[in-house]
């Protein structure tokens, strides 16, 4: 069964890459247009953190690794599931919902799927270089074990950021008239843009055991930086499977109270 | 007689069709209200953000680019109230009508379609104000420790009226005359994203000017950005003196003559190359 989903994922990566691949100036406008945004990102930081050096021990080279992590995080997850989250209203408004419905495949994999933005995934080497130019201004590399951990926890953010994320637009299956509801995660997102350790200890309690944003980028980039534990490791596992099978369920008790847009 | 009577004066006509247009689009938006929260969370999310994290930075210090911590989070709550209230986001709706053809439907009625999109556009602001009102007041009461508010002579109470107004004119000819291009390019989306992200960037939208390197100050004053928010916000914090009121006024008004001016420009140079394909 897995490599039927792996090779229905290949075809849809092919099917999207061959459509970018069409409108190539676009394709080249979009990620020069990504990069002036990370790089004004990057700017906003050196400034501020010129004027002011460390922040609660966070220096400006540990906020290059943690934005260079959050840019990575942010391409995969805008890349990958991005236009899905962005048209799933739209399959509620028009119908179209019920001919994913009719699909042989795993509704919530389909939806979540289906399209990638390639551009997105070009952009992947843009955070790899920043976060490589933090981390060359710390006192030493990383070990193997670090990086490992960062990696599977970086993924566990993906998969805790991806559920939230869908089960925000699964709500549209109640509303309709709610378009937006791709963009809802962003704002929230935009909070891993700095480290836990800078926000309130309640709020850090907040973003850590009921939304946990601490995982998108805080927790794997102390792996990087030498403070990392294997609780934290373990914990993030956890949640990240949590959160997925919480999203499944919601997702199968929200296609109950779907009703069709068509005959 | 009777009949000349009866009819009304043509500015009193033309008054009466744009009502018109600013109810209707206020119900339709009315009807996508739950969307007006997710923009709404756009605009205040991010600005508590930022606010958290210059009182981290803060820490003891008593002023960062010449600012205080209180002037600095007050700086981002109006930040936000601007962001909110005078903001207009037409230019996608715009240059998708132009690249789509739906443009034309505009064309054949008896409306100036940019009069018509800052009716709209006016509206949607009143009902994002009034969505955003309370989320507003959430974010003042949770940073009411650093909050603090200047007290406002009634000229500079005026001054700020006009001074917002005047902003979301200006912001309204700027895109307007960025969403035309869409007559000549197909696809403009980069264009305006690299606008706003510049026109954020120098007018105060993300960081004080103030805590920008002085080169980029120096290409900011070149620039008519600082006069959309940063005015308004040094004139709502007590930064400018009623003598330079005027003066930062007319400035403003300048800039909006000059872009208004621009729009129209391209806007009729546009619609001589305007195919109208699909709509």
């Amino acid at each position: 069964m897995l490599r039927r989903y792996l090779r229905l994922y290949a075809a849809f990566v092919r099917n999207c890459l061959m459509r970018a691949l069409e409108y190539r100036g676009q394709f080249l406008v979009a990620m020069l247009v990504y990069n002036v945004w990370t790089a004004s990102s990057l700017l906003l930081i050196t400034f501020v953190f010129q004027q002011v050096g460390a922040v609660r021990g966070w220096s400006q080279w540990d906020m290059y690794v943690l934005y260079g992590t959050y840019v990575l995080l942010e391409n995969a997850l805008y890349g990958l599931l991005g236009p899905n989250m962005w048209r799933f209203n739209s399959y509620v408004r028009n119908g179209t919902l019920d001919w994913v419905l009719t699909k042989p495949v795993n509704t919530q994999f389909f939806s979540s799927t289906r399209y990638i933005d390639t551009n997105a995934v070009f952009n992947l080497p843009v955070g790899c270089a920043v976060l490589g130019y933090g981390l060359a201004h710390q006192p030493h590399w990383p070990g193997l074990f670090d990086v490992m951990a960062w990696a599977i926890v970086v993924v566990c953010g993906f998969l805790i950021a991806y559920s939230i994320w869908f089960m925000i637009v699964t709500l549209t299956i109640w509303i309709v008239k709610l378009d937006a509801a791709g963009a809802a995660f962003e704002p929230f997102f935009q909070i891993a843009k700095f480290p836990l350790d800078v926000y309130p200890k309640r709020f850090q309690m907040l973003l850590t055991f009921v939304l946990p944003v601490a995982f998108f980028t805080t927790v794997p980039v102390g792996f990087l930086l030498g403070r990392g534990d294997a609780f934290s490791l373990g914990y993030a596992l956890l949640t990240a499977a949590a959160f997925l099978t919480l999203s499944n369920r919601f997702w199968n008790f929200a296609l109950r109270h779907y009703g069709s847009a068509s005959s | 007689m009777t009949a000349a009577l009866r009819t009304p004066p043509a500015i009193a006509r033309q008054f009466r069709k744009y009502a018109a247009i600013a109810v209707i689009d206020w119900q339709n938006e009315l009807a996508y209200r739950a969307n007006s929260l997710i923009w709404i969370a756009w605009s205040i999310l991010p600005s508590a953000t930022m606010m958290l994290v210059w009182i981290a930075a803060y820490g003891r210090r008593e002023r960062i680019g010449g600012m205080t911590l209180s002037e600095m989070i007050t700086y981002y709550l109006f930040v936000t109230a601007m962001t909110i209230a005078i903001t207009p986001n037409h230019e996608w709706e715009t240059a998708m009508a132009i690249r789509e053809g739906h443009l034309t439907q505009y064309l054949v009625k008896p409306v100036d379609y940019f009069w018509f999109k800052a009716v709209c556009e006016t509206a949607y602001q009143a009902m994002k104000t009034m969505m955003g009102l309370p989320g507003l007041l959430l974010l003042a009461w949770l940073f009411r420790e650093f909050v603090q508010l200047p007290r406002w002579s009634l000229v500079t109470g005026l001054g700020l009226a006009a001074a917002c107004a005047l902003s979301f004119a200006l912001l309204m000819c700027f895109k307007s005359a960025l969403a035309y291009l869409a007559f000549w390019f197909g696809e403009i989306g980069g264009v305006l994203e690299s606008f706003n992200l510049v026109m954020m960037f120098f007018a105060g939208r993300f960081v004080p000017l103030t805590i920008l390197p002085d080169w980029m100050r120096s290409v900011g004053d070149w620039l008519p950005f600082q006069w959309i928010y940063s005015f308004p916000l040094n004139l709502a914090l007590g930064k400018v003196p009623d003598g330079q009121l005027v003066a930062g006024l007319l400035h403003q008004f300048a800039w909006l003559v000059a872009m208004y001016a621009l729009a129209r420009f391209v806007w009729n140079r546009g619609l001589r190359v305007y195919e109208g394909f699909g709509g």
